[in-house]
This record gives C-alpha cells, sequence and structure tokens, in this order.
C-alpha cells in the first residue's frame, strides 16, 4: 500500500495533505458563471437558472430566475446551507428547491437606498453604508453610517464573522461587532484592499498596492506578515489558522516566519471555500480538499517514525507473515497510546483501504490491552463515525469527522431532507440508530408528500402515509399534529382530521382536533383515553366556544353514559337541573331536587316535585316504591295539619313516630289509636314507642297501667330496660318479675341492677339460694340495715 | 427490586418536593394557603415547624369561606408576605371557589398556585428532551401545550397566574407496606366510590380510577418495577388494569423493552417476581359493614380517622414511625391490647429500674442516653392506655349494651341463623331497646339484605316503612339508593338491577353459601385447637379483625396463591395447592358462582412468557435465597405483591392481610402485601356517604 505520506507538505512542524474528493461534474463550460459553495452543495448561476449540485456533479434541483422578477445581485448560502438570493431590495431565502418557496426579507419602506452587499447575515446599503443584520428574518439597523465614517470602495472591503465585521476604510480599519453595532477603530492610519476572517477570528488583511498579507487577532499583536511575489487571484483560511491563497494553478500556505509550502494542481484553480477544518479547491476538473495533517495520522505515517501508533501498525502488518516479531514489536510501546492514535487517524482518512487496516491495527492493539483496562466504547464510536461519514460519502456529502460534528446529525439530515432525499435520509437513520431522527425524517417527508401531490385524493395519501408509517414503526417523535395541520392549510380537512387521529401525542391530538372544528371527534378520542382530567379541560374548552344548547346536544350525543362535564358543573345545581330536564331524565333530576331541598333545610317543599317527577317514570318497581312512600308522607302531611290546627301544635317537619310521641306525651289517646289505623303502625313499636315516651315523660304511673292493660307484644323486658337506662331504677323493680321466660339467675341480676334488694331477697328465699342470699347481703348499702336484717331473716328461715 | 420499595422514602421525597417548590418561588417570607381537605395529608407530611424550617412559609391559611375577609386583614399589616395557594383538585376537577373569590377580593397578581399531582404524570416529554440533550440536538419544535384543568379555570380570571406542579407519589401514614392515595373522597368529601348524586357515578368511577392508574404508575416508575402478574377482580378492577398497562406501555422505551427481554424473555428467566392485586369495594360489601376488632378499626369505628390519620376529639398522633407501641398494637384484636400494654408497661419498668443495676460510670451514661426515648414511650404508652381505657368504657358500658348485642347480631346474620320473620322485631329492639345509632341499624339491615341476597318483599316493605316513620321521608331516598346498590334490596328489585346495562360487580349469591365454600366463618372449636396447638401465633384463621368472620376480601387473594381452603372446603379438583404466582385457573366457576359473571375475574402476565417451561419451573421449585452481604445470613427472599383497593379498605383488613402473609411465607410463599388503597372505609363512612 502506498504510503499516503508521500504528498505532505510540510509547513514548519506541520504537515498539510491535498486529497482528491471527485471530479467536477457540473457545466463549466461557461465563460463567466456565478457560483456559491457551501460545506455540501454548490449553487451555479447558469442563463437563467440557478442549479444546485452536489459534489458528485448531480443535479439536485434548479431555480428559475426568470420567476424571480428580480435581479439577483448576489447569492450565497446561509449557515443551514439554505440559498440566498440578494436582489436590490430584499433577500429570498430559499426554503424549498420544490416545491419552490421563498421567504423574502424587504427593506423597510422607509430605507430610500438598495442593497450593496449581502454577507452571512449582515448587509450593506449602497449610498449610507449603514449595516444591517439579518435577525430571525427581520432587518436590524446594526450600525448607521451616519457622518461617513467610513467608505467602501468595493465589496472585498469588509468581511464579517459570526461575532465581528471588518470595514477597510479608505484611511482606518474598522471593526463593528454584531452583537450590538458598537463601532471601533482598529487600526488607524492604514489602508487595505481585502480582508478575510476566519471562523476563530484571525484576521487576515491584504495590501494590493505592497502585495502584503497580515495577521492577525488583536491588532497589536500582529501575529503574521508577508511579502508576496504575485498578486494572488484569491485568499482563503484554510482551517482556521492558516491562510491560503491561490495563484492560477497554485496554492500557498503562509506559515509564520515568511515559511510557506506550495501545492500544484493539474488545472486551473477556480474557486476556493474555507471550511473549519481545512479548504476546499475548486479546480476546473477536479474537486481537492487540503488539509492540516492531524498530528496522530502524521505520528503513524511519517517515514521513519517511532511513534506508539507506527508501531503497532507496523507489528499489525507483521502480524500474518512474523507472528513473533510482531508480538515482540508491541512490548517496546505505549500500546494504549497507539491504539488511540490508530483510531483517530483512521476516523481522518477517506480512504477505505487505510481506514480498514488503521481500525485492524487498532482492534489488534485493543485485544492485546489489559482487561477493561480502555473503553472499547471510544472503537465502537469510531467505527460507527467512520461508517457513518463513509455513509455520507455515498450520498454525495462530503463531510470530515470535523465538519461532522460541527453540523450534527439532524443538520446532514435537514442538508438532504432539503432537496427530498428521504431513502438516503431513513438510511442514515438506521445507520445511526437514531429512532427520534426517523420520526422527524417521516414527518418532513409526510408533509412534502402532501404538498407535492395535490391532485391525489385523501384517501390514497393518508394509504401511503399510513403504508410508510408501518414500515417505519417508531411513533416517538412523529408529529402527525405538524402534517395534519400542513393538509389542513392544503385545504384538506378529511386528511388533515385523519392524520391528526394518528397523533400520539394526546394532548396535541386533542387540539388539532379541536382546531378543527371537529368537536364531537375530539370529544370521543378525549373519552377514550380515560383521562379525566384532560376531558374536562377539553369540556371547558368547548363550553367557551359553544352555545350551551350546542354544548348540551354534544354532551347527550357523545358522552351520554359519561357525566363529566355534570359532575364539574355538580356545585350549579342549576345547570344540572336544565340538563336533566332537557334530557327527561326526571329521576336524575329528582335528585339533583333533593340535593337542593337538602341544602336548603326545606326539603318539605321539594317533595311534591319530586313526586310528580317520580311519577313519570314507569316500569320500575324501585319507583313505584318510593312513590309509595311519598304518597304516604303526603298524607301524614296533611294528617299533622289537622292535628296541628286541632291542637295547636305544631307537627311540621316530624317523623310519623315523632308525630306519635308528641301525641302520647300529651296524652291524645284517640289521635294514636287514629294514626296507628290510618297508617297501620306496628303495635310492636307503638308498645316501644310508648313506652319510651312515657319513660321519658316520666309518667310511671300511665307506664304501669299501660303495661298492666294487656299483655305486651313485646315483652316487659324494655320496660325495664327504659326505665333502667334513664336512671329510674325505683321505678323498673315492678317490671322484673312480669318479663317471662327470664331464669332465676337473671332475674335476681336484674333486681339487684335496679337495687331493689327487698325482691331480690325474695326472690332468692323462694328459691333457697342461700350463697345468692349471702351475695346479695353483701352487697345492701349500710344505711339500710332494716333490708339487712330481712336478708338475715330470709337465710335463717331456708 | 425489593430495596427500591422503601415506602418512607416516598414521604421524604413529597416532602422535599413541596420545599422546593415553596423555596424556588420566592425569597419573600410567605403565606400558605391549602386547601382545607388537604391539610391533613399535608400535616401528615411535614409538620408546621418543618415547613417554617426549611421554606419561607410563615403562615398557613386555610382556603375557607372566611379566607378573603382575612388576607386583607393580614396584607394590609404586613405588605411584604407573598401569597401562595396550595391546592389538590385530582379528584374534585373543579378549583376551590373560594379561591376565587380570593383572587378576585384581594387583587392578587400574579396568583402562585401550588397543585398536586402524581409523579411522572408528564414524565414521557421531558424523557424526550433530555434524551435528545443528550444526542446533541434537539428537535426544536414547540410541544403544543393543551391548557390542564387549572389553567383552563383560571383562565376566566383577568389576573395573571403562575402554576407549580407538586409531584406527589402515595405514602404511608398507617404502616409501612399501607400507602392511601386519599382519592377516594373529593374535596366536597364525597366519597367517588358511592357517590352522593346517583347520575354521577361513572363520570366519578373514572376519576377515581385514573388517580388510582396514575398513582401506581407513578409508584412503579419511581421503583422502577416490573410486574409481573396481574390479577384484577371485579369489572371496575380490570377496567383499572388495563388502563394501568396502556399507561405504562405507552410511556416504555425500547431499553424498557430490551430489559424485560432480557430479564423474562424466551431463553432466561430470572424469577424475579411482582404481582399486582386489584380489588373493588364491591366485591366485598360485607366487610364494611362488620363492627371491627382490631384496635385500630375500633378507633376508626368510634372516633373516626381522617386523612391524616388523626382523631379529631382525642389530640393524639398516630404516627407509626415514631410510635411503636401504636405499631407493635394496631393491628391486633382488641382484647389482646390490654395485656399487650400490660407487658409493654412491664418492660418499661423493667428499663427504668436498670438505672439502680448501673454501677460504672458508662452503664449509668448509657441509662441516661436512653432516658429520652424511654421517656418518650412512657408518653405513648400513657397514651395508648388512656385510649383503650376510653374504648372500654364504650365497649363495655350498659348505655351503649349495643356493642356486644351487634357484634352477636352480625355473627348471627353471617352465620344464616336469623329467621325471617324475627327481622323486624330485631331491628326494633335494636332501635328502642339498645336505642342503636340510625347508622348501625341501617347497617345490619344492610347486611342482611346482602347476605340474604336480598330480602322477602314483606320484610322490605316492613324495613323501609319502618324506617321512614321514624327517621324521616329523607331515607326514602337514601334506601332508593342503597337499595341501586345492591345494598339493601328485595328480591323483584334485585332482578330488576341485573338487568341494568352497565351493571357493577355485586355478590349475587346468598352468604350462607360463600361462607360455606370459602369457610368465611370457620368453625369455633377447629379454631380452638388450633390455637392449643400453636401457642404462639395468636390465631390460626384470620377471625381476629371481626368477630368470627373472615373477609371476603382475604379469602379471593389467599386463593390465588393458597388453595387448601378452597380444596376443603369448595371442590378437591384444584389445580394447585399453593403457587408462588397468583393464579386464577378453575376459579371461574366459582366466580361465577358468587357473582353471575366469570369474566369478573382476570389474570394477566406483563412480561413476556418464558417459553423453556421446564427450566421456569425448576427455578420457581428452588426456594430462592439471598445472601445478605452484611452477616452472610440468608434469608428468602420476598415477592412484592401490591395489593390495590378501589374503593376503600377497611383496617381490619389491612389487619388481615398481614396476617395472610404471614401465613403464606409459613407455607413457604414469602410475599410482601403492599396495599394500595385511595382511601379509608368502615360501616359508617359507607352508609355516610349513601344518603
Amino acid at each position: 500500500m502506498k504510503n499516503p505520506s508521500f504528498d505532505w507538505e510540510r509547513l514548519k512542524d506541520v504537515f498539510y495533505r491535498n486529497r482528491t474528493i471527485g471530479e467536477l461534474k457540473w457545466p463549466a463550460q461557461y465563460e463567466d458563471f456565478r457560483c456559491a459553495l457551501s460545506l455540501t452543495v454548490i449553487a451555479v448561476e447558469i442563463q437563467d437558472f440557478i442549479q444546485i449540485y452536489n459534489y458528485f456533479g448531480q443535479l439536485l434541483g434548479k431555480i428559475n430566475l426568470r420567476k424571480i422578477h428580480e435581479d439577483v445581485v448576489k447569492f450565497e448560502f446561509n449557515k443551514d446551507e439554505k440559498l440566498i438570493l440578494v436582489t436590490k431590495n430584499s433577500i429570498k431565502i430559499v426554503n424549498n428547491i420544490s416545491p419552490l418557496t421563498i421567504e423574502t426579507v424587504t427593506l423597510e419602506e422607509s430605507i430610500i437606498d438598495t442593497i450593496w452587499d449581502y454577507h452571512n447575515g449582515i448587509m450593506l446599503l449602497n449610498k449610507s453604508r449603514d449595516i444591517y443584520k439579518l435577525n430571525e428574518n427581520k432587518w436590524e439597523l446594526l450600525y448607521e453610517n451616519k457622518d461617513r465614517k467610513y467608505n467602501l470602495l468595493t465589496k472585498n472591503h469588509w468581511s464579517c464573522n459570526n461575532d465581528i465585521i471588518i470595514l477597510l476604510d479608505v484611511d482606518h480599519v474598522y471593526e463593528v461587532s454584531t452583537l450590538n453595532g458598537t463601532l471601533l477603530k482598529l487600526i488607524a492610519d492604514s489602508s487595505w484592499h481585502k480582508v478575510t476572517i476566519s471562523s476563530r477570528g484571525f484576521i487576515c488583511l491584504y495590501n494590493m498596492k505592497y502585495n502584503k498579507l497580515q495577521i492577525f487577532k488583536d491588532p497589536a499583536r500582529i501575529l503574521m506578515e508577508h511579502d508576496l511575489d504575485s498578486t494572488p487571484d484569491d485568499i482563503c483560511w484554510c482551517g482556521n489558522d492558516t491562510v491560503a491563497c491561490s495563484f492560477e494553478d497554485e496554492i500557498k500556505l503562509y506559515g509564520p516566519d515568511g515559511l510557506y509550502v506550495t501545492f500544484w494542481y493539474p488545472f486551473t484553480v477556480a474557486n476556493l471555500r474555507a471550511e473549519i477544518d481545512g479548504l476546499k479547491v475548486i479546480t476546473t476538473e477536479k474537486i481537492y480538499f487540503l488539509s492540516r495533517v492531524q498530528p496522530q495520522t502524521s505520528s503513524i505515517f511519517r517515514i521513519g517514525s517511532t511513534e506508539p501508533g507506527a508501531m503497532l501498525v507496523d507489528s499489525f502488518s507483521l502480524l500474518e507473515d512474523h507472528a513473533p516479531k510482531a508480538i515482540e514489536i508491541l512490548k517496546n510501546f505505549v500500546l494504549e497510546k497507539g491504539v488511540l492514535d490508530c483510531i483517530v487517524a483512521a476516523i481522518d482518512e477517506f480512504e477505505p483501504k487505510l481506514q480498514k487496516m488503521l481500525l485492524n491495527a487498532a482492534s489488534f492493539g485493543k485485544a492485546s490491552l489489559q482487561y477493561k483496562s480502555f473503553d472499547a466504547n471510544i472503537f465502537v464510536d469510531a467505527c460507527n463515525t467512520i461508517k457513518l461519514l463513509n455513509c455520507f460519502r455515498s450520498f454525495g456529502l462530503f463531510l470530515t469527522a470535523e465538519q461532522h460534528k460541527s453540523i450534527t446529525l439532524k443538520g446532514v439530515i435537514d442538508r438532504l431532507l432539503m432537496y427530498h432525499k428521504y431513502y438516503e435520509c431513513v438510511q442514515i437513520c438506521r445507520l445511526a440508530n437514531k429512532r427520534s431522527l426517523l420520526g422527524y425524517v417521516f414527518t418532513e417527508w409526510a408533509k412534502d408528500k402532501i404538498k407535492e401531490n395535490p391532485d391525489m385524493e385523501d384517501d390514497e395519501l393518508l394509504e401511503k402515509i399510513k403504508s410508510r408509517l408501518n414500515d417505519i414503526g417508531v411513533m416517538d417523535t412523529i408529529q402527525m399534529v405538524t402534517i395534519a395541520k400542513i393538509a389542513y392549510f392544503e385545504g384538506r380537512f378529511q386528511l388533515s382530521r385523519s392524520l391528526a387521529l394518528l397523533e400520539k401525542n394526546e394532548e396535541a391530538k386533542i387540539e388539532q382536533l379541536l382546531d378543527l372544528d371537529d368537536n364531537s371527534l375530539a370529544l370521543k378520542e378525549c373519552i377514550k383515553l380515560q383521562n379525566p382530567s384532560l376531558t374536562v379541560s377539553l369540556l371547558i374548552a368547548l363550553s367557551k366556544k359553544l352555545t350551551n344548547s350546542q354544548l348540551t346536544k354534544l354532551l347527550t350525543i357523545d358522552m351520554f353514559n359519561d357525566p363529566l362535564y355534570l359532575y364539574y358543573m355538580r356545585m350549579d345545581k342549576a345547570y344540572l337541573y336544565d340538563f336533566y330536564r332537557q334530557t327527561d331524565r326526571f329521576i336524575d333530576l329528582a335528585h339533583v331536587l333533593l340535593q337542593q331541598g337538602k341544602e336548603k333545610q326545606s326539603l318539605h317543599s321539594f317533595l311534591p316535585q319530586i313526586k310528580d317527577l317520580y311519577s313519570k317514570i314507569q316500569n320500575s318497581e324501585m319507583v313505584s316504591n318510593s312513590i309509595e312512600q311519598l304518597q304516604r308522607q303526603e298524607k301524614l302531611w296533611i294528617y299533622q295539619e289537622s292535628l296541628g290546627k286541632r291542637f295547636g301544635i305544631t307537627f311540621t317537619n316530624m317523623t310519623l313516630d315523632q308525630t306519635l310521641s308528641k301525641l302520647i306525651e300529651t296524652g291524645q289517646d284517640k289521635q294514636v289509636k287514629e294514626i296507628v289505623k290510618k297508617f297501620k303502625v306496628n303495635e310492636k313499636k307503638l308498645y316501644h314507642l310508648k313506652c319510651r315516651t312515657l319513660v321519658e315523660a316520666k309518667k310511671f304511673d300511665q307506664l304501669l297501667q299501660f303495661s298492666q292493660s294487656k299483655k305486651s307484644p313485646i315483652g316487659y323486658m324494655p320496660f325495664y330496660t327504659y326505665l333502667k337506662s334513664r336512671g329510674h331504677i325505683k321505678e323498673a323493680a315492678p317490671y322484673v318479675s312480669m318479663i317471662s321466660g327470664l331464669s332465676y339467675q337473671k332475674k335476681k341480676k336484674l333486681y339487684m341492677d335496679c337495687k331493689s334488694f327487698r325482691d331480690a331477697i325474695q326472690l332468692a328465699g323462694k328459691e333457697k339460694d342461700i350463697p345468692g342470699l349471702k351475695e346479695i347481703y353483701n352487697n345492701i348499702p349500710s344505711n339500710e340495715p332494716e333490708l339487712k336484717a330481712f336478708a338475715n331473716e330470709t337465710m335463717s328461715r331456708i | 427490586m425489593n430495596r427500591f420499595w422503601n415506602t418512607r422514602k416516598f414521604s421524604l421525597s413529597n416532602a422535599d418536593g413541596l420545599c422546593a417548590t415553596l423555596n424556588e418561588i420566592s425569597q419573600n417570607d410567605e403565606i400558605l394557603v391549602v386547601q382545607p381537605s388537604f391539610v391533613p395529608v399535608l400535616n401528615s407530611l411535614l409538620t408546621f415547624q418543618e415547613l417554617t424550617q426549611s421554606t419561607p412559609v410563615r403562615k398557613i391559611a386555610l382556603l375557607d369561606d372566611m379566607l378573603s375577609d382575612d388576607l386583607s386583614g393580614t396584607l394590609s399589616n404586613v405588605p411584604q408576605m407573598d401569597l401562595i395557594f396550595l391546592i389538590d383538585v385530582r379528584t374534585s376537577l373543579r378549583l376551590p371557589s373560594q379561591l376565587v373569590d380570593a383572587a378576585h377580593k384581594c387583587d392578587l397578581s400574579p396568583l402562585h398556585i401550588i397543585y398536586c399531582q402524581w409523579k411522572n404524570s408528564f414524565q414521557n416529554t421531558s424523557k424526550n428532551s433530555v434524551h435528545q440533550q443528550r444526542d446533541g440536538y434537539a428537535l426544536n419544535v414547540k410541544r403544543s401545550h393543551f391548557p390542564n384543568v387549572i389553567e383552563s379555570q383560571l383562565t376566566e380570571l383577568k389576573s395573571e397566574y403562575i402554576l407549580y406542579p407538586w409531584d406527589l407519589l402515595p405514602f404511608p401514614q398507617i404502616d409501612d407496606n399501607v400507602l392511601l392515595t386519599h382519592s377516594l373522597y373529593n374535596m366536597e368529601n364525597v366519597n367517588m366510590y358511592y357517590p352522593e348524586l346517583r347520575s354521577l357515578q361513572s363520570a366519578t368511577e373514572s376519576i377515581l380510577i385514573d388517580n388510582i392508574v396514575n398513582s401506581l404508575r407513578s409508584l412503579i416508575f419511581e421503583t422502577n418495577s416490573i410486574i409481573t402478574n396481574v390479577v384484577s377482580i371485579g369489572n371496575l378492577s380490570k377496567k383499572c388494569s388495563h388502563l394501568l398497562k396502556e399507561r405504562i406501555d405507552e410511556q416504555q422505551t425500547e431499553e424498557d423493552l430490551f430489559i424485560k427481554g432480557t430479564l423474562y424473555g424466551e431463553r432466561t428467566n430470572c424469577g424475579l417476581e411482582m404481582d399486582l392485586i386489584i380489588l373493588e369495594r364491591n366485591l366485598d360489601p360485607i366487610t364494611p359493614l362488620l363492627t371491627q376488632l382490631t384496635y385500630a378499626g375500633i378507633l376508626d369505628d368510634l372516633y373516626e380517622f381522617n386523612s391524616g390519620i388523626k382523631i379529631m376529639e382525642k389530640d393524639m398522633n398516630f404516627n407509626y414511625k415514631e410510635d411503636e407501641i401504636w405499631n407493635e398494637l394496631k393491628f391486633l384484636n382488641f382484647g389482646s391490647v390490654g395485656p399487650q400494654l400490660n407487658k409493654l408497661a412491664k418492660e418499661l419498668q423493667i428499663q427504668y429500674d436498670m438505672r439502680h443495676k448501673a454501677e460504672s460510670v458508662h452503664e449509668i451514661k448509657e441509662f441516661v442516653d436512653s432516658l429520652g426515648s424511654l421517656q418518650q414511650r412512657q408518653v405513648y404508652l400513657k397514651n395508648h392506655t388512656t385510649l383503650s381505657s376510653d374504648v372500654l368504657k364504650v365497649v363495655e358500658t350498659e348505655e351503649y349494651g349495643s356493642f356486644n348485642k351487634i357484634l352477636e347480631l352480625e355473627l348471627e346474620i353471617l352465620m344464616g341463623n336469623t329467621l325471617n320473620n324475627d327481622i323486624e322485631d330485631i331491628v326494633l329492639e335494636l332501635q328502642y331497646e339498645y336505642e342503636v345509632d340510625q347508622k348501625k341499624v341501617l347497617r345490619l339491615i344492610c347486611l342482611l339484605s346482602i347476605c340474604k341476597n336480598s330480602l322477602r318483599e314483606k320484610d322490605y316493605e316492613d324495613l323501609r316503612t319502618l324506617m321512614i316513620d321514624s327517621w324521616g321521608i329523607e331515607r326514602c331516598f337514601q334506601l332508593e339508593s342503597l337499595a341501586m346498590l345492591g345494598f339493601f334490596t328485595n328480591k323483584t328489585g334485585k332482578a330488576d338491577l341485573d338487568i341494568a346495562k352497565s351493571k357493577p360487580t355485586r355478590l349475587q349469591k346468598e352468604y350462607r353459601y360463600i361462607s360455606q365454600w370459602l369457610n368465611t366463618v370457620p368453625i369455633e372449636d377447629e379454631h380452638a385447637t388450633n390455637k392449643a396447638t400453636n401457642q404462639k401465633d395468636e390465631f390460626a384463621e384470620a377471625t381476629f379483625a371481626y368477630s368470627g368472620v373472615v373477609p371476603l376480601t382475604m379469602r379471593l387473594v389467599q386463593m390465588l396463591y393458597d388453595r387448601s381452603t378452597l380444596f376443603h372446603n369448595y371442590s378437591s379438583q384444584q389445580p394447585f395447592i399453593l403457587s408462588r404466582e397468583p393464579k386464577v385457573s378453575q376459579t371461574h366457576d366459582l366466580i361465577e358462582q358468587l357473582y353471575g359473571d366469570s369474566d369478573v375475574i382476570e389474570e394477566s402476565k406483563w412480561v413476556p412468557e418464558a417459553v423453556t417451561k421446564k427450566i421456569n419451573a425448576s427455578i420457581k421449585s428452588n426456594k430462592r435465597h439471598s445472601i445478605d452481604g452484611s452477616n452472610g445470613t440468608t434469608q428468602a427472599e420476598e415477592d412484592i405483591a401490591l395489593v390495590v383497593f378501589l374503593g376503600g379498605v377497611t383496617m381490619g383488613e389491612i389487619a388481615i392481610l398481614k396476617h395472610l402473609q404471614r401465613r403464606l411465607s409459613k407455607k413457604g410463599i414469602v410475599k410482601r402485601f403492599i396495599i394500595i388503597a385511595d382511601g379509608l372505609v368502615n360501616g359508617d363512612r359507607v352508609m355516610k356517604s349513601i344518603s
């Protein structure tokens, strides 16, 4: 294999090399043509067309200048590689070649001047030479050259990068900051004729009169000065620290101390373009890339190098034939550095053969390293990068690793998308394993698809998009909503809706559907998500958008079984009332009334209404039960009223039981009987009630009378308990004997509990229970000697 | 996986989240205005002192009707204070009206509002952007932002507002393994499972599910857990598990899938397991209607815990993290609380007595050091002794003699002993003779109706009239609601209900069959012999939390792992007796008998099924042991089983599940049940919410 170092040139301690990128294939036969270069493409103006080629000479697109209706003063690419056409009054940013979409930024009407020159976002006016900056597609005055502070003779007399603008006045050199537009006199009383600025801010000035180059970053410290032999055709930065001048068919690179190297070309140099890590040289036949040789590469390939990298490559090449020697070599250098150097060098090579050789060497060296001492990811990443770069090159994008890093993968994709290279984009995404980018590519593809095919049917388009979607199989980053928006702007409402339905981001989907005025669909989709809070916020949005009746209609149709909105409106009883009334849901309506009644503490007044509503429902057992009860209640009210009139006591809001109790309390036996008969009150219940009421009213005599009037259906235990629990133990005792079915022990306990010792003693005496009597005796309080005597007596009797 | 379920951390991360937000809002002194329903929860997260120390909050106000008047006063006095609202509208979905009022009156601009949300709700987008930043590019597209519920309601307000989300996780309040989400009741204290306005039920249910699902998801993502086996019983539970699956899958990245694939894929199976069991209240409406007998349960029945696990009447802090005595007692049968307290007191005494023996300076120092904790312990012991004696007073005194009567009655109803014609008499007796609270009477009637699988026509009518006569016509509607929910039905009405379209899961069998099949009322003497053989373990059967009854929920959970009960009582044809994975196989028949629909129960696996069953089985059969690095002892590694209750859990059930966990681990199935519930229920709460 040929050692790549053969055509290197050395400038001081740095090597430079020149590599062919490819043949020049675009039409260059015209004598005088304007062209603009970008990192990846070239735009050439041929007659009335601007044609865009990549570096392989493939025609990517054309722009018919006649359609622009204005003279194009200049064109160039901006940093996103969008073509910018500069006319007298405006600049036009070409966002898309086909269909041609142009964004025009015109001068403000108040400016009575024309554009003189434009470069890299900075524009100078023709007469005043005022400086404007393009800021988010608006002109922004950066510096107003009011009193003609400077005068620029030719377009070579100024230049700019992202940070500064250098103006070469006739007498002085000025610097304007692009940030705030402050003007600074950089060098006084010196005149120059050409300026170029490197991306790192090195300034190179050229004086035509003395044929002299001067390079500095800070004017107080001139870094380099060169006297040239002849007038250069062009001056350009190679990388960001070396100046290159082109002279017909040679290019000279200038180093410090008057050193320079020359590269000869077989053809005339037509154009130069500075890249961040080198220089693109376009000759009439071929394109070259002139760049500095990475120190790692030079240490490997330099003749006679004994650096680790070179040793590793040596060892690897010996491996096949003289393995022992190869192993021997491995011991003699820092292996890890060798591996790293080989990896870096591999990335820097264009030639697959060399890449392979270097990677093989690295892999070999890596395997001999100590386990886990080396992060294998470095190697894997390098392989991936090389794969990607090779892939780019096969697609006509000539990028070095450095350039790729500066524009990122997304930048590459964007550049390809600009020329509708979807297939390539997908390939790259797959290769780089970036699924999120794949989604982005898909989104862009679908957008263009819709825009480019105005004649296709909605269904057809949808099918196409869907089938591609299946192929891709990622949904995460696809923004269906943006596609849907495009479809909407194209007037395809149906398509837009269908696309919006495919969106994965729920909120975005709902919002888009809402924007499409497809309220019902939005609501349906929202309900499907089962996210109540999202649904409610959609409903709130809808309630602002729609009239009340429209909303009700929507709710009844789409949310028939889902009362979420009603839940949201639960505080607004009037709304609920209206809603249920409109939808004929009488029971629910009744329940709303019921709640209202409870809140207002006047259920009474709502009940008739509720009853009416209930009676509208048929065939429901539950409802008919309730109606029955309500009717009974009404009957009670009527009766209560009549009672109230008769006795002058108000019975309102009393339950049946309370009414009964009241009547019992007041001793109205006749009415009690009447109620019992009228409302079929259970006899047992009556007994309980009466019993309790009488006890509470302390009408013990009546109670006794009542108990004896008839055999109690509830037994006499309740009598006892009522009395006792209310502390009337004296009165409770007599009932013990009435309680039937009690054992002796229990009876005794009951007597004891109500401190009726006499009865207890008698009882125990009857049972001849001496221990029981003793127990009773012990319980008798000491202030009752009589009882104690009685107990003793009973005991002695047994 | 286990170590990530350090539930105490959840409380800390919640508290930290709030402090961070409050610090971020401003450096001025702040007044925090808290929605009243959220105060107990806030209190149990961090104390006022902690809040003032770590944040600029100086004052806390309640977001109630008095607020706007108070505020204008305070603000004019101290102009430098910032006002911050803390609201929780996860279940209410509606801004508190007082907030709007306050904003109008006090002319606050901008309005600072902190709102609660379940953590990770919007994890998707943030994850993406992190991902992209790492790749060095951002797809610079404006994510459309649909206004959330709060924003869309605030737009009606003129004033400016800034919203701060507060990411919450469910956190433990009762026990390390019990996480409450507090989504059962909304701002107005309406039960979301049994809402007051019947017609809103499906809406509140969907909100409840949404909350539970989000909280589960937040837990799963927080702990990086992978759920393997899922069993859901009940229609709502099924809905819940489906939604959870959907939401988890939505956020799954390739990486997650890869991890799952490798852990559980075709070739390998690591044997890690995590179960999710979702139950709903309707499966077992009986348990909450019973009187609870555990210490915590009795306290809940008598005094009612609020959402901060505090009792209003008694100013006592039931913080299980600090109060060890509470931790020991809470799940014991109240009968054992006394002896336990006695034992604890003795222990304490012994520790105090140590000081007499202390001779060397070192020993004395040790004692003095421990003095603080001893004194603290003494305080707690005193508190619990007083409290339990209070409880005892209530339970035993003649005045409330009803307690025992009710217990007796409950057991009788459950055993199916009550005769039909007695019902009315019994109710009358309870109502008048024992003067039992209305709610309790109603509860018992409901219990009866459920256990008998609806009442006879005549009984139904009579009871209905009786209740309305004594308690007023409003009851008519409560009874109607109860009927709709299947709590109080007659034969024909029940049939009516079953025809309804979207029928919720409901018991369809008389309890005597259920108790027979599932042995929920274990026979007394068997119990006794077990007790004799097993001195140390309190109860062999889980009957201690309720009077001699094993809750149905417990049997259902048990059935998934251990079929011995079914084997003895239902059918001897069981596919297994013990299983490490929860399995529903061959239970459909039983479930159909119980709920009238065999689809009520559902089992699914959320990880790729292992193809090589054999290897799998061999792994499973080996009891896995993990070696604890620190001391080299081996201990059986426990699987986490999340048991989710929709519609609330009772204190008794928590205790019972703990018991089940112990029982299962004795049989070699080592599980750690983590109970996640939307709230606490008991009989009173259920009856109160259905009115």
